[in-house]
Order: C-alpha cells, then sequence, then structure tokens
C-alpha cells in the first residue's frame, strides 16, 4: 500500500522528459539573458539603469503591461503559424510574406468596401486569412507537387509577395495625400475596437488567444490535427498507415498561411491607421522564435510570445532611458533559438536524472517483490 | 526598346553581370559544400553580413587589406563554428540554427556598427580598405573579351578559382569523396569508418569560409563600406543557385550567373515603363521558376528511371 | 536539478550584486523635481544614425538647448521601426507632468498625434514633414511644419543642369513613392528652367538597404545612359550611388544632409565629385518654432511651410560647389534662390498628383 503510493510519486521518463524540456527552455532564456547583460556592461555607462530598464520597464507603469501584450499579439499570429506548419515537418516560411499580404488585403476591404460595423472587420479578416493561406500555400504545392525544398521557394516568394503587394498599394490603394505610400485612413467601421482607452490594446489581441485554443483542439484532438503530427513526425510511417501525406502538408500550409494572413489583418486594423507597409514586417520569422519556445505546442505558443513581446517592450524602454541600442536584443533572440532547439542541451544531466529515477524505481520494485 | 536591347547586349551588361554574380557564387559554392555533406546552410545570409562587417572594422583599424580579411574569414569560420557545434553536437535543427545566426547578424551588425561607429547605418566614418581590380595582361587589350573579364576586382577571379578548387576538391580529393559519402548516404559512410560528425564539422565550416569571402566582397570590393543588410537576401538566392546547379560546381557557377544576369537585367530594366516593383521582382522570380523547372524535370526524369527499372523488372520475368 | 537551480540562483546574485556596484550613486541627472523649465521631448519614430533627417531633428534639439541652456530642458527619444510602438511612447510622454512641449515628424506620426493631442489639450504638440487638418477647426494644441522640399530640389536640379556637359541625369530613388517622387520633380523642372534639353533617367531600388543594387543601377545610368550628373535619393542606399560617381569620375548630388563635408578627408574622391547636397534643415525649423514659442509668438493650431526662405531648406553651398561651378553659374543658382523666395518662380510638386501623373511628368523627361 505504501509502497505503491510511493510508486505512484516517480515521474515517468515521459514526465521527466517533459520537465527537462522546460527546464532547458529556462536555463537556455538565462543563459541568453546573461549574454544580454554581458554586452551591456561591455558598451554602456551606466549598465545598472539600462539593465533595470530593460527588465522592469514594461511594468513600470502598469500600463507598460498592456503594450506588451499589443506586441504580442503579431508575434501569436504568426506563432500558430509557423507552429501548425513546423508540426508537419515544413519548413515553410512563407508566414512572413503571408503575413503581411494579409495585412494588404484586409486594409483593402476595410478601405474599399462600405460595409457596417462587426460585419466590416470579420469580412477584413477573413480577405486577409484567405490571401495568407494562398500564399503559404505555393511552397506547399511546390514541395508536394515537385519536391522542390520549400525552405528555398518560400524565402524567394517572401521578396515577390513584397513587391506585389507594394505595386498594388502604388496603384490602386495609395492615397496620394498623404506623404508617405499608405493606403487612406482606415475607416472606423473596420478597425479593431481598443478595449482600453489611451493604450493599444484591441480586440485582436483577445483574438489571437482565443485561435490559440482553438488551434490546440485542432492539433491534438482531432483527426486532421493527429494526421498533421504524424506527417511531421515520420512520414514514411504516416504514409504506411494510409494518411493522404501530400493533402495532410497542403492544409497544414494552408491553415499557417490563414492563421498568418488573419494576424496580418488583425494587426494593421487594430494598431495602424493606415496601411503602410513597405518592408517586411518580420513577423514571419519572429514566429520561428515563438514557435521554438513553445515546442509548437498552440497552449505554450501565448506564453512564448509575451515573453518575447516581454523583452522587446522591456529593450524598447532602455534605449529610451539609457545609452543601449535595442539591437542588443538581437543577441538574446538568437540564443535562444539555438539553445532551445539544441535538443542534447543538458543531456547529460537529463541522462543522469533518468537512471537515478530507474534506479529508484527498480529498487522500489524489488521491495514490492520481497513483500 | 531597342536602347533596352542595346544596353542588354552591351559588353558593361556582362561586366555588371559577372560582378553581380561573385558575392551570390561564393555563398553558392559555401551551400554546395555544406549541401554535399547534407546540412542546409540557411546562415550564409547572415555569414556574409557578419563577415562584410568585420573585415571592414579590421582593415579600418589594421589599415591591412590581409587583416581584414583575416578578420572576414576568421568571423565565417566562427559563426560557422558555432552552427556546426549546435546543430552536430547538441543536434538542434541545422535550418533553425541558420535562423537564429541570421536574425543575430541583422541586430548584432547594426548592434556593432552603433558601438563602434555610433552610427546604425553605415561604416563610412571609417577609413576601411578594398579589394584591388585587376587588368589581365594581354586579355585586357582583347576588344570585346578584354572589356568583359578584364579589371575586375581580384575577389570577382578569385570566385571563380574557387569554381574549379570546389569542383577539385569535390570530385577529385580524399576529402570531397568523404564529404560527399557522408552527404549521400550517413550510415554506409559510418560503416566504412567514416566520422560523420567530424566530415559535417569541416565542411560547414568550409562553406563558413566561402560565405565570408562573399560578405568581404560587398563591403571591400563592391562598395567601400558596410552598409545594414547590405546582403540584401543574396545569401537566400544561392541556395536557390545551388539548388539549381544540382550540387555541382559548374552548375552552381551557371546557375549564379544566371542569378547575377537576372539582378543586372533588373538594372538595365528600369526605365522600359514597367512598374518598377515588377522590375524589382525579376531576381526572385527567376529563381523560383528556376526553382520549378529544375524540380520538375527531376521529377520527370526519376519518373522515367521509375518506368524504366519497372519495364527491366517485367523483361527479366 | 537542485544544484542547477541553485548554481542559477547565485550566478544571477553574483550578476546583480556586480551591475550594483558599477553604478551606484552619480547625481540622478536632471530628471528630478518640477521646476519652472520647459521640458521639450523630441520622439523619433525609427533611430538615429540615418545621418540626414533624425539626425537633423537632433541636432535642432542641440541648437535649442545651448539657445535657451538652463531655461528648457530637452530630451530626445527613439521609439523604433515598429509602428505599432508610437502610439504608446507617445502617450506616455502626454501623460508625463513634466512634459512641455512634444516634437515629432512625418507624416505618420501626425495620424498619431491628431488622436492623442485631443485629450492633453495643457500640451502642446509640434510635426514636422506633414501638416494636420486644421479645417475642423481643432487640434489648437498642434503646430505643423511644411518642407518645400521641391525648392531645394529645383535648384540642385539648376546647378545639375549647368555642370553637366551630356545633358543627361541619372536618378535613383529608394521606393516609388510620393516622397521621393516629389524631389525628382523639383530636380526635372529645375534642370530644364535652366536647360531645356536637360534629359532625366529614373529607376529605383525597392529599399533603403541595398547599397550594392544603388550603386549598379548608377553604374548602368553613367555607362549606358551617359548620364554625368546623378542622385541616390534613397536613405543610406544612396551613398552607393555617390560611389558609383566617384568611381566613374561623374558628379553626384548628396541628400539632406551636407555629405561632401562629411566625406572631406576620409573619402576625398567622393567629397569632391558631390557638387552640392539637398539639405532639409529639421534643425533649424524646429529651433526658429521652438523660439517663437518661447517669445509667445508662435500660432498654435496653423501650419507654417518653411522653404528656402526660412533657411529650413536649402543647396550645400560649400567649398566643393564652389569649385565645381564658376562664379557666374553660381550667381545665376542664387538668382533662382531669389526668384523662388520672391515667388517669381513656383516650384510643381509630386504632393497631390497619382502615381500615373507622376509618371507621366518623369516620362516626358526621358
Amino acid at each position: 500500500m505504501k509502497t505503491g503510493r510511493e510508486k505512484h510519486r516517480l515521474p515517468t521518463n515521459r514526465q521527466i522528459e517533459n520537465r527537462f524540456t522546460l527546464i532547458r527552455t529556462l536555463v537556455a532564456v538565462g543563459i541568453a539573458l546573461i549574454c544580454c547583460l554581458a554586452l551591456i556592461l561591455l558598451v554602456s555607462e551606466e549598465p545598472l539603469q539600462a539593465f533595470v530598464a530593460f527588465l522592469t520597464g514594461p511594468l513600470d507603469p502598469p500600463k507598460n503591461l498592456a503594450t506588451v501584450l499589443q506586441t504580442a499579439a503579431p508575434l501569436i499570429f504568426s506563432g500558430l503559424a509557423v507552429s501548425v506548419m513546423f508540426s508537419c515537418n515544413q519548413f515553410n516560411l512563407a508566414g512572413e510574406g503571408a503575413f503581411f499580404l494579409g495585412g494588404l488585403a484586409g486594409s483593402a476591404v476595410a478601405v474599399k468596401l462600405v460595409l457596417p460595423y462587426v460585419v466590416h472587420p470579420i469580412v477584413a479578416l477573413l480577405a486577409g486569412g484567405l490571401v495568407g493561406g494562398v500564399v503559404c500555400a505555393i511552397p506547399g504545392l511546390l514541395k508536394v507537387k515537385l519536391g522542390a525544398t520549400e525552405v528555398v521557394s518560400s524565402l524567394m516568394l517572401n521578396y515577390v509577395v513584397l513587391y506585389l503587394g507594394v505595386y498594388i498599394l502604388n496603384y490602386f490603394l495609395l492615397d496620394p495625400a498623404a506623404g508617405f505610400p499608405a493606403t487612406e485612413r482606415l475607416p472606423d467601421t473596420a478597425r479593431l475596437e481598443t478595449l482600453i482607452p489611451k493604450t493599444n490594446f484591441h480586440i485582436g489581441i483577445i483574438l489571437s488567444f482565443v485561435l490559440c485554443v482553438v488551434m490546440y483542439f485542432f492539433l491534438y484532438r482531432s483527426k486532421y490535427g493527429y494526421s498533421i503530427r504524424m506527417v511531421g513526425q515520420n512520414e514514411n510511417f504516416a504514409r504506411y498507415s494510409g494518411i493522404n501525406v501530400g493533402a495532410t502538408i497542403m492544409m497544414a500550409q494552408l491553415i499557417g498561411g490563414i492563421l498568418a494572413g488573419v494576424g496580418g489583418a488583425s494587426e494593421v486594423l487594430g494598431g495602424y491607421t493606415r496601411f503602410q507597409w513597405v518592408a517586411l514586417p518580420g513577423y514571419g520569422f519572429d514566429g520561428v522564435i515563438v514557435a521554438i519556445l513553445a515546442g509548437n505546442n498552440p497552449l505554450l505558443v501565448p506564453v512564448g510570445a509575451v515573453f518575447l513581446a516581454y523583452l522587446r517592450v522591456g529593450a524598447d524602454i532602455m534605449s529610451r532611458r539609457s545609452d543601449v541600442a535595442t539591437e542588443v536584443l538581437a543577441v538574446v533572440q538568437g540564443a535562444i533559438i539555438l539553445l532551445v532547439a539544441a535538443k542534447l542541451f543538458l543531456q547529460h544531466i537529463k541522462h543522469k536524472y533518468i537512471v537515478a529515477n530507474a534506479t529508484r524505481l527498480e529498487a522500489v520494485k524489488g521491495g514490492e517483490e520481497h513483500e | 526598346m531597342n536602347e533596352i536591347l542595346g544596353s542588354i547586349f552591351s559588353t558593361d551588361f556582362v561586366y555588371s553581370s559577372l560582378r553581380l554574380t561573385t558575392p551570390v557564387l561564393f555563398a553558392a559554392l559555401a551551400s554546395l559544400i555544406a549541401d554535399r555533406a547534407g546540412i542546409i546552410n540557411i546562415g550564409l545570409e547572415g555569414i556574409m553580413l557578419f563577415s562584410a562587417l568585420t573585415g571592414v572594422i579590421g582593415s579600418a583599424y589594421s589599415q591591412s587589406l590581409l587583416v581584414g580579411l583575416l578578420c572576414a574569414v576568421g568571423t565565417g569560420l566562427l559563426i560557422a563554428f558555432i552552427m556546426a557545434y549546435f546543430s552536430l553536437t547538441l543536434h538542434a535543427d541545422i535550418t533553425l540554427a541558420g535562423v537564429a545566426v541570421n536574425l543575430v547578424a541583422t541586430g548584432g551588425t547594426v548592434f556593432v556598427l552603433y558601438s563602434i561607429c555610433g552610427d546604425k547605418g553605415v561604416s563610412t566614418s571609417l577609413n576601411s580598405l578594398v579589394f584591388p581590380t585587376v587588368d589581365i595582361p594581354l586579355l585586357k587589350d582583347i576588344p570585346v573579351l578584354g572589356s568583359i573579364l578584364s579589371g575586375h576586382n581580384v575577389l570577382t577571379y578569385v570566385s571563380l578559382i574557387m569554381v574549379v578548387a570546389v569542383w577539385f576538391f569535390m570530385e577529385k580529393s580524399k576529402l570531397g569523396l568523404r564529404i560527399r559519402a557522408v552527404g549521400e548516404n550517413e550510415n554506409a559512410a559510418k560503416s566504412v569508418g567514416i566520422s560523420v560528425v567530424r566530415i559535417r564539422y569541416l565542411a560547414l565550416m568550409l562553406s563558413g569560409v566561402l560565405a565570408s569571402l562573399g560578405g568581404a566582397f560587398l563591403s571591400m570590393g563592391m562598395l567601400t563600406y558596410f552598409s545594414k543588410n547590405m546582403s540584401a537576401g543574396r545569401g537566400f538566392i544561392a541556395l536557390a543557385a545551388e539548388a539549381l546547379g544540382h550540387g555541382g560546381a559548374v552548375g552552381t557557377f551557371l546557375a549564379s550567373l544566371v542569378f547575377g544576369s537576372a539582378e543586372a537585367l533588373s538594372v538595365s530594366l528600369q526605365g522600359v515603363g514597367l512598374p518598377p516593383q515588377f522590375v524589382q521582382m525579376v531576381p526572385y522570380v527567376t529563381t523560383i521558376l528556376g526553382l520549378v523547372i529544375y524540380s520538375a524535370l527531376r521529377k520527370k526524369q526519376q519518373k522515367s528511371l521509375h518506368q524504366l527499372f519497372k519495364k527491366r523488372k517485367r523483361g527479366l520475368r | 536539478m537542485k544544484k542547477l537551480v541553485a548554481l542559477l540562483l547565485a550566478a544571477g546574485m553574483v550578476l546583480v550584486a556586480f551591475a550594483g556596484c558599477t553604478k551606484e550613486d552619480p547625481g540622478t541627472g536632471g530628471t528630478s523635481g518640477a521646476d519652472d523649465k520647459v521640458k521639450i521631448v523630441l520622439l523619433i519614430n525609427g533611430t538615429l544614425g540615418d545621418k540626414s533627417f533624425f539626425d537633423s531633428a537632433k541636432n535642432g534639439m542641440d541648437l535649442i538647448q545651448e539657445k535657451y541652456g538652463d531655461r528648457v530642458e530637452t530630451q530626445t527619444v527613439e521609439m523604433s521601426y515598429d509602428a505599432t510602438k508610437w502610439t504608446p511612447a507617445l502617450i506616455e510622454f502626454s501623460e508625463d507632468e513634466e512634459t512641455d512641449i512634444i516634437i515629432s515628424g512625418t507624416w505618420q506620426m501626425v495620424d498619431r498625434v491628431i488622436e492623442v493631442a485631443p485629450d492633453y489639450p495643457d500640451k502642446k504638440y509640434i510635426v514636422y514633414d506633414a501638416e494636420v487638418d486644421y479645417s475642423g477647426g481643432q487640434y489648437q494644441n498642434v503646430y505643423s511644419i511644411m518642407y518645400k522640399q521641391n525648392e531645394a530640389a529645383f535648384l540642385a536640379g539648376a546647378a545639375s543642369a549647368l555642370a553637366s556637359k551630356t545633358n543627361m541625369f541619372g536618378f535613383v530613388g529608394g521606393m516609388d513613392n510620393v516622397t521621393i517622387n516629389d524631389f525628382l520633380v523639383g530636380l526635372i523642372s529645375g534642370a530644364q528652367y535652366v536647360k531645356p534639353e536637360m534629359k532625366f533617367t529614373s529607376a529605383y531600388i525597392g529599399n533603403f538597404d541595398d547599397a550594392v543594387k544603388a550603386k549598379e543601377i548608377t553604374l548602368s545610368q553613367i555607362n549606358n545612359q551617359n548620364a554625368d550628373v546623378v542622385y541616390g535619393c534613397a536613405g543610406q542606399a544612396g551613398l552607393g550611388s555617390i560611389e558609383a560617381a566617384a568611381e566613374k569620375g561623374v558628379y553626384a548630388l548628396g541628400g539632406d544632409a551636407d555629405q561632401a563635408m562629411a566625406f572631406k578627408g576620409v573619402d576625398d574622391a567622393k567629397a569632391e565629385c558631390i557638387i552640392t547636397s539637398i539639405l532639409k534643415r529639421v534643425d533649424n525649423s524646429l529651433l526658429k518654432a521652438v523660439t517663437e514659442s518661447m517669445e509667445g509668438t508662435l500660432q498654435w493650431g496653423s501650419s507654417g511651410s518653411f522653404g528656402l526662405a526660412d533657411e529650413s531648406v536649402g543647396l550645400a553651398k560649400n567649398e566643393y560647389y564652389e569649385r565645381i561651378l564658376t562664379q557666374e553659374q553660381r550667381d545665376q543658382i542664387d538668382e533662382i534662390e531669389q526668384k523662388i523666395i520672391a515667388g517669381e518662380i513656383t516650384v510643381p510638386t509630386a504632393f497631390g498628383m497619382d502615381t500615373q501623373e507622376i509618371q507621366d511628368f518623369v516620362d516626358a523627361a526621358k
């Protein structure tokens, strides 16, 4: 009886695995922050002030927290998009282009169509999603039909999409009265409602969180999600178990693109007064960081995104309040990706622990037998 | 229109194509060595950018071209080593390692530049050195050929020599053979006693060196200073060029030349009356089209091979 | 596991302690305590180091500080290029009780200032390089500064035409947009004013980063179209055009800052090929606006158009300018300048034209 409970308390190998993934992520983040601190010490004349601003700035004043969440929203969208595509083991980086063109499509609907409140943003978001889906489907299609590597084709596609978007902006949507390339002001009917006055906390942020839950159920509780993860883990095995691999890959890319496109539209309709991107906004690659932090798990995507957003807002505030440039953050981000992605990082500690655990398990078992 | 055709069929166009090919070629050859060892080196873009910066800084502070070159190459080696350590020793996905390198490079170069020059855009306040251009004796006097092939930057010639060197290295040397063995069949290579990890380390680092030369060319040849994001996607184009070249040095060279020309074309096409955005798309559309055609051809080839195989099988029966 | 946590904790504590002793007590700076100083905040919607627009605005703050010394407190804030950060930063400083005047530039910021300014009627806002729409009688606490960059471009175009022998001008824009094209429209008008046969070839890079491409395009314009004056109107990528000009021994124009003097001593070959630079003197305009504000003469709730007359745009007339253009030619430029100031010459502008109209205008000069 007593030993049974004890046995129950000993973790399984899977639990150890999960716990270690968490620890590894935390240690990675810690190391990355220490690297960052070292750099600040190296270049700054006021390192303490800089570091304090970096770490506590996003909380002081508390309203900055709204900025953190608002910064996190596009990261959540693109993090989700990348998670779905990566779950299928497709390194499709066209999320960047999908986010951009989705934003443009959403703005086009906002500016060109006259629709009532509530309906207008919904149509705009759907248009963004549709366009985003198409963008991400292209590298998927090339991969499935022709075997063209999706990494390269998606990277190239991003540039094509960018120039196409700038062309559409310049020739069809431009407001000549604005002093820079931008659409007309987005009408109030289409803009996503601001929820907290005097901040940029808009309804799109809520939407991003809701989508995380939806995507979790899709990926982990539905047949389609299962197929996607199956293909991602072992394509051949999936094929032999009767899964249509090509269709599954396409579905994952399409869904990823839709998420990114909706994210682009949400970002523009919530945070901007006009569509004004003439360069890729970079959220597609940020999505990679978030997806890695979250281990492609939609429920963890907000955690990763909020964390990254916290760092970004902190870095912005630091550059405002001290002499350290925001770009120091690039080092933190890179280090986080490398360390979290490194499967064998801290491996020996994990092994030691698993061995120790197994020995104890044996001992307990042995005890049971004796009884 | 005639004017445009005139400018395309001019010696100057070819000259300009060769110059624009150089950075892509270095990076494509870098990609080749890594790819043949079974690694997609997506970090080329970041390596080029960082090397471009360190080359400028090194040459400015030492006033020696050699030191500048060594700084650039050393940077390439270091970054490649870090990528190799994480991907090969710690089993991080190599694509992610590449993405990380690229992310660090875009922000990190600006951070370093700002710390040194107090400028977030360009390094013009540093008095950095430039690789000289070379007139090839005899060749330079031949009418058309001379004006195309002579008078290039010394690194352009180095890149051409590298094509031969890489070809020789990959096809004729023992090490090249091992790299190919590792890339083609890891397990078979292991079974004959080749250390897969060690070979891949080596391939990645060679790749880093080649890419760093491309970076040095950007900031110390093509231009005389470092400028933020100056690699402008050329590392990615190189990946595509290498894929098109089917992993062969000569094919990779030809594919790089196509992209160099596409970029030169996008320069010449300005002023035809096309919207500039379409002209700016040319190199990237060319890349995708090239990739599509190449993949389609390969697929067809595989299919026909497959059918041939089937027929044979039937015949044997 | 426990060990690991302990290790990390220890490392963290050491770091904090270390950071703690590096800087403990030096005077807390000027931020302490409310006083009668006028606090002026400049919000940069990008980063410093562009060697032109934003740096010039920062210089304006320095000029203001210099002029008023203890009476003002200035602060410059880089808000980064992430547009979603701009409104929160604007609000943060509007909420700050000590802030009196908030200065920010570009059209992007105007859209945000008009959303924020009405909520803080006791704060003053100055926007530069863009105009607030005052037609509704709103925004009585906002002052707009507009630049007639086309006037300076007109002069530069005239100077280029005088220096040119082949009568061909090569223009490289960062992007095909109104601001960039406003320069082009000014250049064309100015060049053809002194030399009707002057032709223009124009091209765009597609971004403001790729200096390599800027250089390549410029080289192609020099080699194929025979251009002998070139201008890279493309932010930092524009330097690529100057480099091409220096290499080929033709003339170039500089932009935003006095680029010839910036290259002097560092790279004389480049300095010597720059006829002149088109200057947008954000610094002068800010100093002027703040001075009027300090003296109580500034008309809040209106906009001022700052051009040649206010020394807020102009040409860099340095030693190289004097070396390249003859006395007679320089007199001619000065004469045109006076005519523009007097309103005898009206310089056309790309603002208000749509993409097609601009293209037609540019095509006519091909």
